[in-house]
């Protein structure tokens, strides 16, 4: 157990690093000039370039530029956006928790809707409830969030003026205020979330029910709802994991169109402005942590499929 | 002695893509307590089907009619809850495939402790010491530990013994046991077999053992019931059958198993005898015998009308459907 977990450590670490340098190279690749995305001015002219891509580390070698971001991050000091003057730490700790909890809020969602529909869908196969099930998971996966989202504004915020059409309140200065901005955008991200996990549970729980143990854990005379969620529900929670794990995934990098619909200055938000700005210090900053934050996810599921399959459990531990 | 099992004109019609099929024609038979009774025939006859129906585990849109009797208790009338304590309580099942029969998912305590707990009411460290001395009954060594393992810890034998335990946890009436060797090895067999034939001479349990293996049914049951299409070919006791098969499909099964008589019978011959051909789906009701396609013997009576289960001699409980059985042979013990 011990090796393995080092193991899987040296894996991430080496992902990070691997990410880090496509990231680096990667916005440096994308056409446009960060001077003059800066100043705003087309016609600049080469020699305020040049003082503007000095006064950022923009003419050394990249190698150099690499090494000198690296140990920024090493040492926690990631400077100041170009851009908007502030130090980018501030700017990382003020966007991650919104979309945190924005993450959070609409997997929670997604789990209590898409789990239990999936269930009963699979159980209920072919009988009314099931199409119904399906019809609205396909619906809940092709209506676009933004319209989604308007749709429950101009419901909510405008025609029952309930909820506020948008903005942001931190939890802490005012936990109400800060559910109610967070309720529709969670809800429209949460019920995407429902389609998917509806019908990977469904389709996982038809096939545990088909199973022998499943066969077994009846002649044994356990009643149905043991047999469905003891014995099914564990062999088929394990595809439902991963994609609980790729839609983390999702959510976490930030789902710039749902927070731009609702005003949340989330890392969605701060991840377009950056790349609009050609602000290279935000973007890779963002890009690093949004990566670091998936190889945990990524971490953390393995110990979810350990729990869930003792099979895994034994081949990670040789 | 009462019968525990009391299996009278069953019939069971499934369903696949391309409609129904008849998968058992009308089949009756009787266990009694402390009696093996071997329920034999080849892939696709319908054996399996008769017993999952025994306990109602065919899938929802099998038709099930006839009577299926535990103890006098009609199985296919009660309600669910009734049925559950005649499932795993009353009457245990193993399957065939130990290895995906045991869930992969809980360890082997747990699966034996749930048996335990709903029909035994135990729990906790009775359970646990229960459980033990069940791992200790089919063999298993070492069962502190066996207890904590998974199934993909186990070897294949292994599981099928912690699948009897489980069986055996609910303190079953009548055990039946659905191919039970069939995806083992020749030696894990036997060892099976042996804590089979054990438990019958320790709790007098009845046993329906389903086959296709004439040599495990020579080993320990003491009457055997022949299956052909879904429907009963030929009844008897095991010795009776072994010395003098007459229908021409049991005769077939025997002749295909090495030193039996009557491949000793015929032992001019360098190899074993096949029977040529495959057992019918049938999707609706014959007019004739169902082995007559298959069948040496058949006659345009057999294509002309099916043959119904007559008592045969030489001994009186001895019966078979067949309008030209076999001669009783004399054969050299």
């Amino acid at each position: 157990m011990k090796v393995y977990v080092i193991r899987r450590l040296g894996v991430s670490v080496f992902t990070l690093v691997v990410a880090s340098v496509l990231v680096f190279l990667g916005i440096r690749a994308v056409p446009g000039n960060p001077a003059i995305a800066l100043t705003g001015n087309a016609n600049l002219s080469p020699a305020a370039i040049a003082a503007i891509e000095g006064q950022y580390g923009l003419n050394k070698p990249l190698p150099v530029q690499y090494a000198d971001w690296l140990r920024q991050i090493l040492t926690g000091h990631l400077g100041s956006s170009p851009v908007t003057g502030m130090p980018i730490t501030t700017e990382l700790s003020s966007a991650f928790p919104i979309t945190v909890e924005l993450t959070i809020l609409a997997m929670l969602i997604g789990i209590v809707i898409g789990i239990p529909a999936g269930i009963i869908a699979a159980v209920r196969r072919g009988k009314a409830i099931d199409y119904a099930g399906n019809a609205i998971a396909l619906f809940g996966l092709s209506i676009p969030s933004f319209w989604f989202g308007i749709l429950l504004i101009l419901i909510f915020a405008v025609l029952l003026r309930v909820l506020p059409a948008s903005g942001y309140v931190s939890f802490l200065s005012s936990p109400g205020s800060n559910l109610s901005h967070m309720v529709m955008p969670a809800f429209v991200l949460g019920t995407g979330v429902a389609a998917v996990l509806m019908r990977q549970m469904r389709s996982g729980m038809l096939e545990a029910l088909r199973a022998d143990y499943v066969r077994t854990a009846r002649a044994k005379g356990l009643p149905e709802p043991s047999v469905v969620l003891k014995h099914a529900l564990r062999n088929s929670l394990v595809t439902v994991a991963t994609v609980i794990g790729l839609q983390l995934g999702v959510l976490l990098s930030g789902v710039a169109v749902t927070e731009e619909v609702f005003g949340l200055p989330g890392v969605g938000d701060l991840t377009i402005n950056a790349v609009f700005q050609r602000d290279y210090p935000t973007i890779q900053a963002v890009a690093l942590i949004t990566a670091a934050a998936i190889i945990v996810i990524n971490f953390a599921l393995d110990f979810v499929y350990a729990f869930l399959s003792p099979r895994v459990r034994v081949e990670g531990a040789q | 002695m009462p019968a525990v099992l009391e299996v009278d004109d069953l019939q069971v019609r499934l369903f696949d893509r391309t409609g129904p099929v008849l998968a058992v024609r009308g089949i009756s038979l009787s266990v009694r307590r402390g009696e093996v009774v071997a329920l034999v025939g080849e892939s696709g006859c319908g054996k399996s089907v008769t017993a999952l129906s025994l306990l109602r585990l065919l899938p929802g849109d099998a038709q099930v009619t006839g009577s299926v009797r535990v103890d006098g208790r009609e199985v296919l009338e009660l309600s669910p809850a009734q049925l559950r304590t005649i499932r795993g309580g009353e009457v245990a099942m193993v399957f065939q495939e130990p290895m995906t029969s045991l869930n992969p998912a809980f360890s082997v305590g747990n699966q034996i402790a749930e048996v335990l707990r709903l029909h035994q009411g135990l729990r906790g460290a009775q359970a646990r010491a229960r459980a033990l001395e069940l791992l200790r009954m089919v063999g298993i060594g070492d069962p502190e530990k066996r207890l904590r393992s998974f199934p993909h810890e186990l070897s294949g034998g292994m599981r099928q013994r912690v699948m009897i335990a489980m069986a055996l946890a609910g303190e079953p009436k009548l055990l039946v046991l659905d191919e039970p060797t069939t995806a083992l090895d020749v030696t894990t067999q036997a060892q099976i077999l042996d804590i089979v034939r054990d438990l019958r001479s320790r709790t007098g349990m009845a046993i329906l053992l389903i086959t296709h293996d004439l040599g495990v049914v020579a080993d320990i049951a003491d009457r055997i019931v022949v299956m052909y299409a879904g429907a009963k070919v030929e009844e008897a006791d095991v010795y009776d059958l072994f010395r003098a098969p007459r229908h021409p499909y049991a005769a077939g099964l025997l002749g295909a198993l090495p030193g039996s008589a009557v491949a000793r019978r015929e032992a001019g011959r360098l190899r074993l005898a096949e029977i040529p051909g495959m057992v019918p789906v049938l999707r609706a009701p014959l007019e004739s015998c169902a082995f007559a396609p298959r069948c040496q013997r058949a006659t345009d009576q057999c294509r002309e009308q099916p043959p119904l289960l007559t008592p045969c001699g030489p001994a009186d409980d001895h019966a078979v459907a067949c309008f030209h059985p076999e001669p009783v042979a004399t054969v050299p013990a």
